[in-house]
């Protein structure tokens, strides 16, 4: 499973990436995380074939904008992360891999 | 009252007016200039090497005294007209957040501002552009013909007054036929506005924005904007992006305004408030100026938790990036931290504002990568004042007393909830 995260810069992102790929790991999932910026995400997208797309929670007024632009991307989940699941630690970040096999599953 | 005041926060004040910034215009003025903002940092630190931060009779800095106007050279060509650059940034982003070409839109932006300047004849070399209105000070002139144009354009394409091309000629011979009339029509009004009846744009923009631009290099100018940015952050919505949006452009013109001084070799500079003062003299570890929280967490605290966030808290921290905080204590709707990241700013803000208008340290004028830490930063911003380092470490002291008591209550809690899930 492919999972992108998205944020201003892409940089408080990629360590919360790095966390919830740790998770994965432990978990015996799949899951390859990568972070960008809001100027980035849309050529990585068409770059490789994600399953889903989180909107980190700083940005989440540009939700709508970001979720209608992912549009043309078939199958992609989009999610806005909650505020009580974005932090580089592991149990914040478990409650997050728990969130997204969630809405993967009931996709 | 605190939770209705989180109440509030959250569902009246910070999504909704968050959404407001990314009302069309806004963002694509927003995009146009955040564009630039590489050109603007390299381009300015040409100035630190026109004046290097040495002594004055030492050989680097005879040299480049007499080299000056050459080493200065590449900061004319990007920062110096940074004006132009956003005006293609902003044309593109706004046609194609209409679904109309990009490209167009940017060519047109730039056509429509630069016939708000009259080119001159000067001897020996011909034609001339004067560069003055291309910088910062021509912002604001900018963003108004640049959403002119690509206003224009989207109108015309609306109607059936445009050049279609059959479907067998190749998309980009199509683009650039359809891009016909709205370019002559913009050409047309802009030469009718600024040669016919020698409307000054610059003169009109400059003197209508005056109160605008003053104001913000008041201490209410900087408070303002603090405040929003910490109340956003607060609710867990990225302020700087936010505000900036709107007030990035003002603090563009004091930018540049105080780079041009610079370059001059002025001794002081004529604004306080630019967006470097901002950055490194108010937040201090990223917004909230946390810091000062940052370094109890990781050095002080008694709870795992907080020593546990603390660690993982601090490097990103002194590289002024606080998310991992912001959301891992986490202070977004938290009452209790809410108060101290409204406050340290606050404090920050005045006591630096009155060390630069007494001018006991340098006022910024050079935009330095914010990601930096803060003593660095604050030294390029300055041009290499060394009394800037003094200052940012006060405010970090400032951060730490701020955040003390608060911490306290913070860390006893944390504690105090590990001890209940050990005896469970």
């Amino acid at each position: 499973m492919k999972v992108m995260f998205v944020c201003a810069g892409g940089m408080s992102t990629a360590m919360t990436a790095k966390k919830l790929q740790e998770v994965a790991d432990k978990n015996d999932v799949e899951m390859t995380v990568k972070a960008f910026g809001t100027s980035d995400y849309l050529k990585e997208l068409k770059k490789d074939n994600y399953d889903v797309l989180l909107v980190a929670p700083q940005i989440r007024h540009r939700f709508d904008v970001i979720k209608e632009s992912a549009n043309k991307f078939d199958g992609l989940v989009v999610e806005k992360i909650p505020p009580n699941m974005y932090a580089p630690m592991e149990p914040i970040v478990k409650k997050l891999f728990n969130f997204i096999m969630e809405k993967v599953n009931n996709k | 009252m605190m939770d209705k005041f989180m109440v509030w926060l959250d569902e009246k004040f910070s999504t909704p007016m968050a959404k407001l910034a990314e009302q069309r215009h806004l963002r694509a003025v927003r995009d146009g200039i955040v564009a630039t903002l590489p050109i603007i940092i390299v381009g300015s630190f040409f100035l630190i090497l026109a004046y290097p931060p040495v002594p004055k009779d030492s050989a680097v800095a005879l040299w480049a005294a007499e080299n000056i106007v050459k080493i200065l050279l590449p900061y004319r060509l990007t920062m110096y007209i940074m004006s132009l650059y956003a005006s293609w940034g902003i044309g593109y982003s706004l046609s194609k957040s209409y679904n109309l070409d990009g490209v167009s839109g940017g060519n047109l932006a730039v056509v429509a501002f630069l016939m708000t300047i009259i080119p001159q004849v000067a001897d020996e070399i011909g034609w001339a552009l004067p560069m003055a209105n291309l910088g910062g000070s021509g912002m604001f002139v900018a963003i108004v013909t640049s959403i002119f144009a690509v206003e224009i354009m989207r109108l015309l394409s609306k109607t059936k007054f445009k050049i279609t091309m059959p479907e067998q000629v190749p998309s980009s011979v199509a683009r650039s036929f359809e891009a016909l009339t709205p370019t002559a029509v913009v050409v047309i009004l802009m030469t009718i506005i600024s040669v016919v009846l020698e409307f000054d744009w610059h003169g009109f923009i400059a003197k209508v924005m005056a109160p605008l631009i003053s104001t913000s290099d008041t201490i209410f100018g900087v408070l303002f904007p603090v405040i929003l940015i910490t109340l956003f952050w607060s609710a867990g919505i990225h302020g700087v992006s936010v505000v900036g949006s709107v007030a990035r452009p003002v603090w563009t013109v004091l930018l540049d305004a105080n780079t041009a001084a610079a370059a001059e070799g002025a001794k002081v500079l004529p604004h306080i408030a630019p967006e470097p003062f901002y950055q490194w003299f108010i937040w201090l570890g990223g917004s909230g100026a946390t810091i000062g929280l940052v370094l109890l967490l990781a050095f002080v605290s008694k709870s795992k938790y907080s020593k546990t966030l603390g660690r993982t808290a601090l490097a990103p921290g002194l590289f002024n990036i606080n998310e991992p905080l912001i959301f891992g204590a986490p202070i977004v709707l938290n009452p209790i931290l809410i108060i101290p990241f409204v406050l340290a700013p606050l404090v920050n803000a005045v006591v630096s504002y009155v060390v630069m208008s007494l001018e006991l340290v340098a006022r910024p004028y050079i935009l330095a990568p914010w990601t930096l830490p803060g003593p660095i930063g604050a030294y390029l911003a300055t041009g290499g004042d060394w009394k800037a380092i003094v200052l940012n470490l006060v405010c970090i002291v400032l951060s730490v007393i701020i955040y003390y008591p608060f911490f306290k209550m913070y860390d006893n809690k944390q504690l105090e909830l590990e001890q209940i899930e050990k005896a469970v």
